[in-house]
Parts: structure tokens; sequence; C-alpha cells
């Protein structure tokens, strides 16, 4: 499922909206604003939280991102930042808040930050990536001086996996063909990945190959100039500035004291 | 008296394992000159051309491309003068737009920027693929992803163009059309193939190889028309060269009862 999602947000990166036509470095520049400010909240803040929600929403309306995809990139990361808060009810016990008469411990409320955190994060990667292609956003960290290597590991790991998924997908089918049953057992998992692993090994290589002969040399360079316009600006204020203004101003705690204490 | 486009002495290369791949393998190109490398599977033929770039370092013998001896040194100047098409056009074919792709080679070379449209468009349009600069290369066409393979490389005008079984997954149509545009090339071109009707449409002469040894050298015509020789190194006759075009038994009735 993944690697056939992975295809899809790659074909999103290439439709044409107001947010896909954004310079990469603008996009590259607001997620990181973004997610600067979400993980600088104090480890018990949930509300403050919430209104940050509005950037991965706004940006997937704008760029035509459907959200079951979105949904399903993040179900992947989902067991990754469970297991960075999972722990935590656990360790911190001291009683935090009572909602509804319900004690509601410290590292509950850490636990849900977390959580949120984890999510505002991983959807603003996604959307990004989904509104920017991979070779748009190695040139927005190029154009950003961020280091070569790490430029070119990030797209040459970008074409493997599509090598990789290539291959599987051969494989999945040619297996579907000759098998009694749907169903792999680990021996014949082992097997298979062991000859995809075999196989990508000798494309990957190729690839390299055709690259190397058409003068590669350990740099990609892109026909197209990236083109910084009012419109980049216009947008990268108005992130910086809305993340800038709910990290200092939380709206959420403000609303939730009004609502109390009117 | 210009120098061969590519000169090959006493050629052998030996796998890890200790199989000879190629072994005392010499012959010469001229420029402008297309010729023809072929043999059954494993005869040496893709071990060859990947030498000549500079993948596989012989063990034995030496390759020049013009006056440049092949060789970690001179690496990048070889690789200047050669352009290669790989089998699996699908490898060739790795940036995300066409555009970028055909790009992807005269922008290594450290092209301007002013003359970079104008040299990839025209590119584009010699090999029939305008209008597509936008498409995705994995959303091509069989035929439209080896042409544009080719004008990924021509546009870095090789002196030498290497095709590994340019035509292999290839409908007959786009294959009779690839044929056209390598005919109208001026480059030296080495072309490894199993399609030995293409080989008789491009090429001026043939070099058959078999368990990595050269065997015969000459004119295709004459060559691949050698039934003894083809069957000793499990190829067949090309069907044109056959004397009788028809088997008995497709033959109308009347020729049948003669």
């Amino acid at each position: 499922m993944s690697l056939v999602d992975a295809s899809r947000l790659d074909r999103h990166a290439y439709l044409d909206s107001v947010i896909h036509r954004l310079d990469p470095r603008a996009k590259v520049l607001a997620t990181l604003v973004f997610i600067l400010a979400v993980v600088s909240f104090d480890k018990y803040m949930v509300s403050p939280l919430l209104p940050f929600l509005a950037f991965p929403v706004v940006i997937a309306v704008l760029g035509f991102v459907p959200f079951g995809l979105i949904v399903r990139r993040f179900a992947l990361a989902l067991p990754f930042i469970l297991l960075i808060g999972i722990f935590n009810p656990l360790l911190d016990r001291a009683v935090m808040v009572e909602v509804g008469g319900l004690h509601v411990s410290g590292g509950w409320v850490s636990f849900a930050s977390i959580f949120l955190r984890g999510l505002l994060c991983v959807t603003a990667g996604i959307v990004l990536i989904a509104t920017t292609s991979m070779p748009r956003i190695a040139e927005a960290l190029g154009g950003l001086r961020f280091p070569r290597v790490l430029v070119v590991q990030l797209l040459l790991l970008y074409r493997y996996l599509f090598v990789l998924m290539d291959e599987a997908g051969r494989m999945r089918r040619a297996r579907a063909l000759r098998a009694d049953t749907t169903k792999t057992s680990i021996r014949d998992a082992t097997g298979m990945l062991t000859t995809l692993l075999l196989r990508t090994v000798d494309r990957s290589e190729d690839i390299w190959r055709a690259m190397l002969v058409r003068g590669f040399e350990g740099e990609l360079r892109s026909p197209r100039r990236l083109q910084w316009d009012s419109s980049d600006t216009v947008f990268l204020v108005l992130v910086t500035t809305g993340c800038v203004a709910l990290r200092m101003n939380p709206i959420a705690n403000r609303l939730g004291g009004w609502i109390l204490n009117p | 008296m210009m120098p061969p486009a590519l000169d090959v002495r006493n050629a052998t290369y030996k796998y890890p394992d200790g199989t000879c791949a190629i072994e005392d393998v010499s012959f010469s190109v001229a420029q402008n000159e297309a010729v023809a490398l072929v043999g059954p599977s494993g005869a040496g033929k893709t071990t060859l051309m990947l030498s000549i770039v500079g993948f596989l370092q012989l063990e034995g013998g030496d390759i020049h491309v013009k006056d440049l001896k092949v060789g970690k040194k001179k690496l990048r100047q070889v690789r200047r003068e050669v352009g290669m098409i790989f089998q699996n056009v699908d490898d060739q074919l790795f940036m995300p737009t066409l555009y970028e792709d055909v790009a992807f080679g005269v922008l290594n070379r450290g092209m301007n920027r002013e003359d970079l449209d104008r040299t990839v468009r025209n590119a584009l349009a010699d090999r029939g693929l305008t209008g597509l600069e936008e498409k995705f290369p994995g959303h091509l066409s069989g035929g439209q992803k080896r042409l544009a393979s080719l004008a990924g490389v021509l546009v870095m005008e090789p002196g030498i163009l290497l095709l590994d079984e340019p035509s292999s997954n290839l409908d007959p149509k786009s294959r009779r059309q690839l044929i056209q545009q390598l005919a109208d090339l001026e480059n030296a071109r080495v072309l490894a193939s199993h399609d030995l009707e293409m080989v008789l449409d491009l090429c001026t002469r043939v070099l058959v190889l078999n368990r990595g040894r050269l065997v015969a050298e000459g004119d295709p015509a004459h060559i691949l028309a050698d039934t003894k020789l083809m069957e000793s190194c499990n190829l067949e006759v090309p069907h044109s060269l056959l004397p009788h075009r028809f088997d008995h038994h497709h033959a109308p009735q009347s020729q049948r009862d003669t």
C-alpha cells in the first residue's frame, strides 16, 4: 500500500494549482517554519496546537490533495509517533487536569501533545511532497544551500524507490498468477525479498551507469531556474506571521478561557 | 589519415569467477560507420560495450576512442565521445520530465542556460517528440521511450553511439521508425542486436561474437547468410536472406504440386 501511495503522492506533485506554482523554496521554508513553531511548544500543550491544523488543511484544499491519501500516508507514520509517546502515561501519573470529573494525568496530556505534534508535522510534510515534486524539493534545498551530498542522496533515494516499486509490482503479479493462495508464507516472502533486493541492485547499477555515461559527477543540475516572485513572498510572510502569532498568542487557550470565564 | 572512431585491440575480460566474457577481440570502427555486434545471449556483446565506456576494466588488450585510451585517467573525455543507449530504456530515463531528461547530459557538460532551451527543444524535435516536454518519461510508449533515450544521448553530440538491443520490446511501427532515425545519423554506430533484419538495414559491417571470441567479420548480407556459421553460433539466418521466402506449406497449391 505504501509504495502505491508514494506513487500517487508523486503524481499529485505534478498537478497545477496555486500551491504547485509557488517557488519550492517558499514551500520548504514555510514548512520548516511551521514545524519549528509546532515543536517549540511545551510538552503539556495541547489546545494551542489545534489552530495549526489550518495550515495542512488549507494547503491540501488549495493543492487538490485528497484527504484520504493524507490519512493513509499518516497511518504509516502513526506507529512511530505512538512509540515515542506511549510510555508517558506510565511514567508521569500526576493528575494534571480534570475533564468532566475524569482525572487526566500529565502523561496522557503529554502523549496527546506528542500525537498532535506528530500529526501536524507529518501532514505538513505530506502536503509539501504532494504539491512539490521531489526534484523541485531538492532544487529548493540546493538553493537554500543544504549540503550537496544530502540533496543528491535524497534524489537518488527517490529514483530508486520507483525502481523498487516496479520490481516489487512485477514479482507480485508473477506470484499471483502462479500461487494457489493470496497468503504469503514467511519462507516465500523471504525468498521474494532476497530476489527483489538482487534485482533492484542490478537495475540501480544500470541507472547509475546511464547517469555516469551522460556526464554525471555528483551534482544534479536542473534546467529550470528557481523564480521567486511576490506571491512567494506573500505566502511565506503569511505562514510565518500566522505561525508566530499562534505561537506567541495561543488562541485556543484564550478561547477556552473566554468560554469558561465569560 | 583520420584515426578510427573506435579501435579495440586484443580485448580480454574475465568475470570475477574466472569465466572469460571476451577473449582477444580486435576490430575498429571508422568515423560515420555503422557496425553490428551479433551473437547468441552471453556472447559478450554487452560486456564489450561496457568496456568501451570504461565500466569494466579489461584484463588484457586496450581500447581507443579516437586517440584516447579507455582507462581511469581519460574516462571523462572518453564518455564525452561515446554515447550509449542501454537495453532497458526505463533505466536510461531517470529524470521527472522528458525535457529535464534530455537536458541532463548537456547540463552536466556545463552548457549555459541561454543555449540550453534551444538545444533541448531541437533535440526533441529531431526525434519527433515535440509537445511531450513535460511528460513523465515512464508514461511514454515503448517507441517514444526509445526515441527519448536517443534524444538524451544525441544532444551530447557523441562521436560514437553504442546501442544495446535498440529494438527490444518495440512494436513493428516503432521499430521501423527507430531504424529510419538511426539510418539518418552520421555518428559512428556500434549496434549489439539479435534483430538481424535491423542489422541488415543499418549496418555496413557485422562482427559475430561467440563465447567471447570474434568468429567472423564482414559484409552483413554475406556473413548472416552463412547457414553453417549462423548455426554454429546459435543464430538463425534472417528471413530476408533465406533463398525461399515462403516455406512449402504456405506456398500456393500450384507451386506445391510442381
